[in-house]
């Protein structure tokens, strides 16, 4: 029995290194459009970046926008090295790390705020994204919680979050598998199966 | 719900979660080319405040006022050494070849706060030296908890910074010595490496400290450069000190060397481990986890090891057959991670101390020649199979051999509540992964990811 993942497929389909090389060509031109474009594509993988650093809603949102903008700024910089992607993601982890520097410390949740974590205005966010990413952020450690939010948001490979995170491969593999039931047991205590 | 399912619903909920404001972002975007992109990204540690021996505060003073004593005619000589020394604070000093400072300049905060109205140039090294260590004493960076300084010496000839680091580590064990801090020194002698100076800028670090961790990460197959970056001289000395970290390197066989007998940095003293809860009580706290007396068990090593983001001891012993690994948090015992492989040899169940955090970890395959593919029947047909029969059903339904595959992984996993072996392993550009069950090892999943 060999099993596909369509939608993961979908997701590394619209994040391929070529569309994402030929986005920046256009942005290092002055290309508003490409920037859009860069954007619609790869919001989700820099802010799932950003949030597993951040472990802050609002802070990922911002680092998120902040990354864009610093992506306008140095484009014309930016040489092919056909990884645009992991670059977008250095600079996002670089804004986190800067971030967190700042704080001192991760932000710790107050507990009657946890439905202002992600942002009032995201109405789109249901009940289970919410348990979710909470579970993502409350119940793994460190590194658990980086892989599996890349992994996820980002549709790399194992060997290429591992890439990106200087990792070897066994580590991502091992910290992953020990994560799942972590969150799973987080998931079905909050009564999601 | 396996992995998958979680990873996609994961990345819906990131997609909903993330902005998408694209319009504010455009609204922002003024001038092109800043430069390339860059940043510092070390972050800083601070210790109380302490109380300096008087020995320590006449250099001080003798420095603080050295600016007044200092020759008018002096003029800057040209630049022949450079000297770093870091604790967190980090202090560089740029050397004529008469041994005098020309530049005194910080690497981080903790720096900065070292050399808080100081005037080195001018003054001999000794001097410099003297003062530096009596500020890192008197504002509590270096302490019975934090006793390790690191010094490292870049210089084109190789004799004069070797002279000079032999001098340099004997003058600061004597100023600890002084201040009746048992220290630990670590000394080196770097040179010129394009790919560690931008690994030091990025971080905000000094050469000497870049290689000191590119050691430990060279040694090791699971630390990194990024997550060591922001450690003390005396945690990253307690794990250059340590078996731990490079046995893993190769592969569980038990050698006494250490990322520090395998660099060119040389060390006295010992790192304090006084912050830390020791090796017995870690090894107690592992095997009382395990339900298992310490009269039956044998240690086969304790020492410190670095995982998420804390110093951890990681205990393995092993008790019937059975081997355990504990990794226990080095500052408070608990208990982290456990993995155990073999079956016990007696007839008592083999303890199950952890729960979610036990598994099976990367069980090797039986070695035998290594060449010959599995027969997929190589499984118990009753009763539950092993990891490695696990593995052995995954290979054969694979169509490859253990010597053709790399970075093999098994753990226990279930598949809708039914016990598994997940299976992962890579063969060129191709990632498998396989949910054995457990009761009669039957393929409940395969996936094949290009």
């Amino acid at each position: 029995m060999m099993l596909l993942m369509a939608a993961a497929m979908d997701y590394r389909e619209s994040v391929r290194p070529d569309l994402l090389e030929a986005l920046m060509a256009r942005l290092a031109h002055g290309d508003r459009d490409a920037l859009a474009e860069l954007y619609e594509r790869t919001r989700t993988a820099v802010y799932g970046l950003a949030l597993s650093y951040l472990k802050n809603g609002q802070e990922a949102d911002d680092v998120t926008q902040d990354t864009f903008v610093r992506a306008w700024e140095h484009a014309p910089s930016y040489r092919p090295q056909g990884t645009p992607l992991a670059w977008l993601l250095a600079i996002a982890r670089n804004l986190s790390l800067m971030r967190l520097r700042e704080r001192g410390r991760v932000t710790e949740l107050p507990e009657d705020d946890r439905d202002a974590f992600f942002g009032s205005d995201r109405s789109i966010l249901t009940a289970e994204d919410r348990v979710l990413l909470r579970g993502a952020l409350e119940r793994l450690g460190e590194q658990e919680r980086r892989i599996v939010l890349l992994h996820a948001a980002t549709g790399l490979k194992f060997r290429e979050v591992a890439k990106l995170l200087d990792l070897p491969l066994s580590t991502v593999l091992s910290k992953y598998h020990r994560a799942i039931p972590k969150l799973r047991a987080y998931l079905t205590e909050g009564g999601i199966s | 719900m396996n992995g998958k399912d979680l990873d996609q619903r994961l990345r819906t909920a990131l997609e909903h979660a993330a902005p998408n404001r694209p319009e504010e972002v455009l609204a922002r975007c003024g001038a092109q080319d800043a430069g390339p992109y860059l940043t510092e990204l070390t972050p800083r540690r601070r210790r109380p405040l302490r109380a300096v021996p008087a020995v320590l505060a006449a250099c001080l003073a003798l420095v603080l006022s050295i600016g007044l004593l200092r020759p008018a005619l002096f003029t800057a000589q040209e630049a022949v050494s450079v000297v770093s020394l870091d604790v967190n604070p980090s202090v560089v000093l740029t050397l004529d070849d008469e041994r005098r400072v020309l530049e005194a300049t910080a690497q981080n905060g903790d720096g900065a706060a070292i050399l808080d109205g100081m005037d080195l140039a001018g003054t001999d090294l000794n001097v410099a030296v003297n003062a530096i260590i009596g500020s890192l004493v008197k504002n509590g960076y270096v302490d019975a908890l934090a006793n390790s300084i690191l010094i490292s010496v870049e210089d084109a000839d190789s004799a004069r910074a070797q002279s000079l680091r032999e001098t340099l580590s004997g003058e600061v064990a004597q100023l600890l010595d002084a201040a009746s801090v048992s220290g630990a020194v670590l000394s080196q002698t770097v040179t010129a490496d394009e790919g560690l100076s931008q690994l030091a800028e990025a971080y905000g670090i000094t050469h000497g400290k870049a290689a000191l961790i590119q050691s430990l990460v060279d040694s090791s197959d699971h630390l990194t450069f990024d997550e060591l970056a922001g450690l003390t001289i005396n945690e990253l000395n307690l794990l250059a000190s340590s078996t731990a970290v490079s046995a893993q390197r190769e592969q569980g066989i038990q050698t006494a060397s250490t990322a520090l007998e395998s660099s060119n940095i040389q060390s006295t003293g010992s790192a304090s481990v006084e912050g830390y809860i020791g090796v017995e009580a870690a090894q107690a706290a592992a095997l009382a986890d395990a339900g298992v007396d310490a009269a039956q068990a044998t240690i086969t090593g304790t020492d410190f090891d670095y995982e998420d983001g804390r110093m951890i001891y990681e205990v393995e012993f092993y008790v019937a057959g059975v081997e355990y690994e504990y990794d226990i948090d080095a500052s408070t015992g608990a208990v982290l991670a456990q993995e155990q492989e073999g079956e016990r040899l007696e007839d008592t169940p083999t303890p199950d101390p952890s729960g979610e955090e036990a598994e099976t970890g990367e069980a090797p395959m039986p070695s035998g020649e290594g060449e010959t593919a599995p027969e997929e029947g190589a499984a118990a047909p009753f009763g539950p199979i092993t990891a490695e029969q696990a593995g052995e059903i995954a290979l054969a339904h694979a169509g490859l051999n253990r010597s053709e595959v790399s970075d093999w992984s098994v753990e226990e996993d279930d598949v809708d509540g039914v016990p598994a072996y997940e299976v992962e392993f890579e063969a060129g550009d191709v990632e498998y992964d396989y949910e054995i069950r457990i009761s009669d090892g039957e393929i409940l999943q395969a996936e094949r990811d290009e």
